[in-house]
């Protein structure tokens, strides 16, 4: 191993020390009986922060700390999380689908508008997407809620799945399809048993992926939210409290990392291994 | 299944950017024949299968599949079936599955449609296979699969496109067999497209050659490589010498028009195939199995006898590939290894000897387009 | 579009069709029109018709203020002067709809001098009582002049009987005129660019000398001077607020990116290029893991660590360097350094991965080969490496710089949106602060433009293509 090489190991693992460091301090804090989160002040091991999430009202209520949370409320905001996502989520697969076609078999001089056009909701501030969603559906009587909340994610969430459904349609060969019509098949024949099964596996990381986009989104819900919250508007608003927030927080999100570490190895060692 | 005619009226196709891939072609197909369409790449042969399919309208022109045109109407409507070079079969179907499309397509039953693709594979020989995905089977079997599937559909026009380009040499062989008899035993119409020569002489009973989007000659194998019509064509098919000159003479020979070229080599004489005639340029071809090597320096001969000093000898197995340097030109011979009382019979390099050839064997043609051969000088 | 209905036929084309005009009309550019109508219109509280309507309302409560004190004279004319304060009820006064009416008069000296009928006390609603009310904008036009209307006013100096009559005819006049001015301002173009002006307002900003001379030291000030957003006139400093916001905030922006760049394109290299396949995938793991794990808790897990009484100040208070039982910390979560370090840390994973996937398409021979002809790392990088992973490093940098610059959660959870130094915590408080959408939008539009052009000059320095965002 030569002089440069081991310089670049030394950096890599700086580089995820500085990158897992705050992590694991959150995670540390979640067990942590202190309040607000801590990690210098020990007080010993508790699961109580995890246990918010289920325990009995009892049993919340004979807690001093955990007493003054709405648990109610935020599980309100974490159903409104799932009912957005469960509409985002196939609205961004039909959408995406109809641009990466679009963008993949339109052969016009507007093509290079439309990738503009369609990718531009990616590449804007979420801000932006949030107060434009706002003020458009105000005009038509719509007050701000679930739905513009909706709109606002599905602007912007279904450019990924159109640039994840393109890089798959573009390795189909034309012929699958030009064979299937051939046989005598329609074109919507072909498309429900050619093309689709085809995109499949592009369709479900595209659904994993605007899931995850619609969950975790903060910048565009909170310009569109109005009064109603999602789950990471709700966080959000706990994690800005001055004082410091019961560590709830940390213990979901210890959960949050763990489900994602998981799911990243199971992505990496099974999933891309399949691919090649 | 019966096979059906096709009738091309002056198709012509202009793409887009003004590319001409066909130039107002007329060819007659008839019912239940197995007529390949050789060309090299980008000759047009590809587009014109595209037409009959109907992936692609005709700038010009009509087509007529037995009889009826067919202008408008959709691939999926058309009595043809097409076999892809790449075959595409659909990768997440099984086999039998992608045997059946077609007739899902046309709405049959499930299990018709399994029992109907369980005969098919029979007649390709892949009994057994019905489940396993295109992915798991050989080159061979895949090639199998894309013939029961087009056959499945009952077309009356089987449309090859150079199906065999993707597998190993041996395996092609064997496939032409296969593919010529199950052509046989359907009688389905096959329009076979190639740039292999070897695939079309062996299988076919009809030949089309096209160059540049024409068809230069249309004929059998046997007429395609003993009386090719144009210089495209006899410098396409199968290996030949030729050389260029003026027309000295036609004489008539027992009512077989020969013509004499003034060549700097001497007096070549061949068979008028343009009916040239006098003070025309012409080219002269000579096969390399019609030239002749002899020895002894007997005096020379008025015409088509030159002396050359052999440069190389290949070894191609029953014959060789003799190189001769004829002033400077070089011409090939095949020359068999064994004499008639099979001993070893080899000239020798850097030898000189006397080459001639029959009047009969030699063809000469109006001057035109040479195929690019690739052989190795 | 042959090519579409070729391959999809004509239903599927016309549904694709219908998506795409959904998705781009009702989604895209129809919010953007409605963005750019919202800006180019004036707040509703500028506008004419408001200021005349309001003047009614005005009217109207002067009115109803003088009746209650002409009655209270009258009463206390009539009846012997008890000393009793008298103290109106204005409970239903409520209802005006001035959103100012919270002056409540004093009538401490009503009483003592009841015999004048013409005194009364100042009336907020009465002053504004004026048909010469000026107008917004930049013409120095009254309500009066530009309507045409008689000038009256509530005035002090008459008699409380006819200043009620001025009030009840200015009352009645804005009320027949209120439709009227209604419709010239329907009629008339009312689009303009008044709201975009406001963005390059100077503002004077009060400071003593001492700290003017601090602040005029200071790089930051010295570059807006340079760039005209900031000069000193006659001793006051004056500066465009709105623009430094937006300078600042796409600078730190452009920083940030460069920074991510220079951190992670080594991880990048390192990933894709210099690992073995089963080393490669857990660095992939442990990139993926908190680049896939939700936004707001990368932030937060900063939080507890900036905190006042977060880790850093526990660990100086613990070596003795703070007391934070005797309130001593440092705000690191006031400082816009923190709120940069964080962007940094949120995002810069966005530029491992386009790097890293374009990067691990070069085939290693080509490193090889270079090397076996005699070129330094540092040239295969320059020569090779660099130029075949140029699309992923064009994406990357346009996926942070936008994520940068748009960052909004970041300054708000950090900074608990105190420090506003990023414009989109501007935007943000115009729209649900200050309550001023058409402002607001304005900035929005504004600094939408302003970072698209930068991205567009960018992909051409670069010469890279929008499909390269297909490749990562």
């Amino acid at each position: 191993m030569n002089q440069s090489s081991k310089l670049l190991n030394i950096y890599t693992a700086f580089f995820l020390v500085f990158l897992f460091t705050p992590m694991i301090l959150l995670m540390v804090a979640s067990v942590n009986d202190h309040s607000p989160p801590s990690v210098a002040d020990w007080r010993g091991f508790t699961a109580k922060w995890y246990s918010f999430y289920w325990a009995s009202e009892d049993v919340i209520r004979s807690d001093d700390v955990l007493r003054s949370l709405d648990r109610d409320r935020f599980i309100r905001c974490f159903a409104n999380s799932l009912t957005v996502a469960s509409i985002v989520v196939p609205l961004s697969l039909i959408l995406g689908m109809a641009g990466a076609i679009t963008l993949t078999k339109l052969n016009t001089k507007y093509n290079s508008f439309l990738w503009w056009l369609l990718l531009s909701p990616m590449l804007a501030p979420g801000i932006i997407l949030g107060l434009s969603t706002l003020i458009f559906w105000r005009d038509f009587g719509v007050n701000a809620g679930l739905f513009t909340i909706i709109m606002a994610q599905t602007t912007f969430i279904s450019s990924y799945p159109m640039l994840i459904i393109m890089a798959r349609l573009q390795r189909q060969p034309h012929e699958l399809e030009h064979a299937a019509f051939d046989l005598g098949a329609g074109p919507i024949r072909t498309f429900w048993r050619i093309t689709l099964p085809f995109l499949f596996p592009a369709l479900a990381s595209s659904a994993v992926v605007a899931f995850l986009a619609s969950v975790e989104n903060y910048n565009t819900t909170m310009f569109a939210k109005g009064g109603s919250c999602t789950l990471a508007t709700e966080i959000g608003s706990m994690v800005r409290n001055p004082n410091g927030h019961p560590p709830i927080i940390n213990a979901l999100g210890t959960f949050i990392i763990i489900f994602t570490l998981g799911f990243a190895i199971i992505y990496t060692f099974v999933y891309q291994k399949k691919d090649r | 299944m019966t096979g059906k005619s096709i009738d091309l009226n002056n198709i012509s196709v202009k793409y887009p950017n003004g590319f001409a891939a066909v130039k107002h072609t007329d060819l007659h197909i008839k019912a239940g024949e197995f007529f390949s369409i050789l060309g090299p790449s980008g000759c047009g042969k590809t587009t014109i299968l595209k037409t009959v399919s109907g992936f692609l309208q005709p700038t010009t022109g009509n087509i007529l599949i037995d009889g009826e045109p067919v202008d408008g109407i959709h691939p999926n409507k058309r009595p043809t079936a097409l076999i892809f070079q790449n075959l595409a079969l659909f990768p997440l179907m099984s086999v039998w599955e992608n045997v059946a499309f077609g007739l899902e397509a046309r709405g049959v039953q499930k299990s018709v449609r399994r029992e109907k693709a369980m005969e098919l594979l029979d007649l390709v020989a892949l009994n057994g296979q019905e489940n396993k995905k295109p992915s798991e089977l050989s080159g061979g079997q895949k090639q199998r699969v894309a013939v029961a599937r087009a056959l499945a559909v009952e077309p009356s026009v089987l449309l090859l496109d150079e199906p065999l380009s993707a597998l190993d040499l041996k395996l092609r062989q064997h496939m032409r067999t296969e593919l010529r008899s199950i052509q046989k035993k359907t009688s389905v119409t096959f329009i076979y497209i190639t740039h292999d020569q070897g695939e079309a002489l062996t299988m076919s009973d009809r030949i089309a050659v096209m160059n540049k989007g024409e068809i230069d000659q249309i004929g059998s194998a046997d007429e395609i490589y003993s009386y090719p019509k144009s210089s495209f064509v006899a410098s396409f098919v199968g290996e030949s010498n030729h050389f260029l000159g003026k027309i000295i003479s036609v004489t008539n020979d027992n009512g077989v028009s020969i013509a004499t070229i003034d060549h700097p080599l001497g007096h070549l004489r061949g068979k008028n195939m343009n009916n040239l005639k006098k003070g025309d340029d012409a080219l002269i071809f000579i096969r390399p199995e019609h030239l002749i090597i002899s020895k002894n320096k007997r005096a020379r001969q008025n015409s088509n006898t030159f002396i050359g000093k052999l440069s190389r000898r290949d070894l191609e197995g029953p014959f060789a590939n003799l190189f001769f340097n004829v002033c400077g030109e070089t011409i090939v011979v095949h020359h068999n290894n064994y004499n008639d009382e099979g001993i070893l019979n080899s000239p020798k390099e850097n030898q000189e000897y006397i080459l001639t050839f029959k009047s009969s064997n030699a063809r000469v043609v109006s001057c035109g387009e040479l195929a690019s051969t690739g052989r190795e000088i | 579009m042959q090519s579409l209905r070729n391959s999809f036929g004509d239903i599927l084309s016309s549904v694709i069709f219908v998506l795409i005009l959904l998705w781009g009309g009702l989604l895209i550019v129809g919010p953007q029109l409605s963005v750019l109508e919202e800006a180019m219109v004036r707040p509703e509280r500028q506008l004419d018709s408001y200021i005349i309507s309001n003047l009614a309302s005005d009217a109207d409560t002067c009115q109803l203020i003088l009746n209650r004190i002409i009655d209270e004279n009258k009463k206390n004319t009539s009846s012997i002067q008890s000393g009793g304060l008298a103290s109106p009820s204005f409970g239903n006064m409520s209802s005006s709809s001035s959103s100012m009416n919270m002056a409540v008069p004093s009538f401490g000296n009503t009483s003592n001098n009841s015999q004048n009928n013409n005194k009364r006390p100042f009336i907020v609603q009465c002053e504004r009582s004026r048909t010469d009310l000026p107008l917004t904008g930049e013409s120095k036009e009254t309500l009066a002049s530009r309507y045409n209307l008689p000038i009256l006013y509530v005035d002090e100096k008459t008699t409380l009987v006819e200043q009620l009559k001025t009030a009840e005819n200015i009352s009645e006049l804005a009320r027949t005129s209120v439709d009227k001015v209604v419709a010239i301002e329907k009629a008339t173009n009312t689009y303009n660019l008044e709201n975009f002006k406001q963005l390059f307002k100077y503002s004077p900003i009060p400071m003593t000398e001492e700290v003017k001379d601090a602040e005029n030291i200071k790089i930051k000030n010295q570059l807006l001077n340079i760039l005209n957003i900031r000069y000193e006139n006659e001793g006051v400093i004056y500066q465009q607020i709105t623009i430094t916001i937006l300078v600042t905030t796409i600078l730190y922006a452009i920083l940030a990116t460069f920074l991510s760049l220079i951190i992670c394109y080594p991880i990048a290299y390192k990933m894709a290029l210099m690992s073995r396949p089963k080393m490669m995938a857990w660095l992939f793991v442990a990139l993926l893991t908190p680049y896939s794990i939700a936004e707001l808790m990368r932030i937060y897990a900063w939080v507890s660590i900036l905190e006042n009484n977060g880790l850093i100040n526990q660990i100086l208070d613990w070596i003795g360097f703070i007391d934070i039982n005797a309130q001593e910390y440092i705000p690191f979560k006031r400082y816009p350094m923190t709120v940069f370090l964080v962007i940094v840390y949120t995002y810069m994973l966005f530029m491992v991965f386009p790097i890293y996937n374009v990067m691990s398409t070069l085939d290693r021979n080509q490193i090889d080969a270079a090397r076996d002809l005699g070129a330094s790392m540092l040239k295969v990088h320059k020569r090779v490496i660099i130029p075949h992973s140029k699309p992923g490093i064009a994406v990357g940098c346009i996926a942070t710089f936008m994520l940068s610059a748009g960052a909004f959660s970041v300054p708000r959870i950090i900074s608990r949106g105190l420090q506003s130094e990023w414009f989109t915590q501007t935007i943000y408080n115009k729209f649900f602060e200050s309550q001023n959408s058409n402002l607001g939008s304005a900035y929005a539009i504004f600094f939408t433009i302003t970072c698209f052009v930068i991205v567009g000059m960018f992909m051409w320095l670069m010469q890279a293509r929008l499909k390269d965002f297909m490749r990562v």
